[in-house]
């Protein structure tokens, strides 16, 4: 989730239907510069280099959000397209761990579509697979010489990642071939 | 069918280029000026808008979404006051969502 407000001017998003490393480029209608959907950051034309500001967004099921949003409102069916929105076209694709051709070779233990938390501090690239924090809650890594504490709430699916004076750190929850496209020199955490 | 012979095919040529020709203009990106490797931007497929993106969606209450199913993931965003939840089942469709919250314009990636 981003802010469309680039200095000082809202801007509008379309789909490239460009990719660089697996990642999907996007495009701002007023000056057509390519931006990197998951860098959030334009890397062509007049607007290269700015930086889209992040909010906070959380993945989880319409149960859990209703409960800890009663007054929630919900995107419609009726969008002006006519898609099939009865079910979800990826499900397979989420489901399945590999099957995506990913640009870089894979390391031991290593699937292309394990979601993974990814943080950068002092930029040093670090992902956290997803499964590791739902199975312990917590992790407390150390990246760097920052002491790292990654909590998931599994009562609403929110993710705070925050460092040693508890500040809130940028994050994204990503697929790892996604993150390591982006982030190549990445390492991917494993508990000792 | 063909009532007016070798006019009408010149007809459909000159229709033709006049559909083609912004749509080919429409498909050049300026590389020019580029920070990341243009040799390794590649088609995703679908063309330029190919996926359409959304913008200013229609929104119901959550008491009015029957079409909801418990278990279904959402991407739920709480922002200026406004609780938002965006099926993936539909996001799958645009990737992009050029929504508001309130006065605020936010871009939903998926």
């Amino acid at each position: 989730m981003y802010s469309r407000q680039i200095k000082g001017k809202e801007r509008f998003f379309g789909v490239s239907g460009l990719l660089y490393r697996s990642n999907l480029l996007m495009y701002d209608r007023g000056t057509e510069s390519l931006w990197s959907q998951v860098k959030g950051e334009a890397v062509t034309g007049k607007l290269l280099g700015s930086e889209l500001e992040v909010f906070p967004s959380t993945l989880t099921s319409w149960k859990k959000w209703r409960k800890q949003q009663p007054a929630t409102r919900v995107l419609a069916l009726d969008t002006g397209y006519s898609r099939d929105y009865s079910s979800d076209p990826y499900l397979d694709y989420y489901a399945q761990l590999s099957g995506f051709r990913s640009f870089f070779k894979l390391g031991p233990g290593e699937k292309e579509k394990e979601l993974v938390v990814g943080v950068v501090v002092d930029g040093r690239a670090q992902a956290y697979p997803l499964a590791l924090l739902r199975r312990q809650g917590e992790i407390r890594p150390e990246l760097g010489d920052a002491k790292l504490r990654l909590h998931l709430d599994p009562q609403t699916d929110r993710l705070l990642v925050t460092d040693d004076d508890g500040s809130p750190l940028p994050h994204m929850l990503v697929y790892w071939f996604v993150w390591k496209g982006i982030h190549p020199e990445t390492g991917r955490y494993l508990p000792d | 069918m063909n009532m007016h012979g070798k006019p009408c095919r010149k007809a459909l040529l000159i229709l033709l280029l006049l559909v083609c020709l912004p749509l080919l203009a429409e498909s050049a990106w300026d590389f020019s000026n580029s920070s990341i490797a243009v040799d390794e931007i590649m088609s995703g497929g679908p063309p330029r808008d190919g996926i359409p993106a959304l913008t200013a969606p229609k929104s119901v209450s959550a008491s009015k979404a029957s079409f909801m199913r418990d278990d279904e993931q959402v991407l739920g965003v709480f922002l200026n006051g406004i609780a938002m939840a965006y099926p993936t089942r539909i996001l799958s469709w645009h990737e992009l969502v050029n929504d508001y919250f309130r006065d605020l314009p936010v871009l939903v990636s998926w």
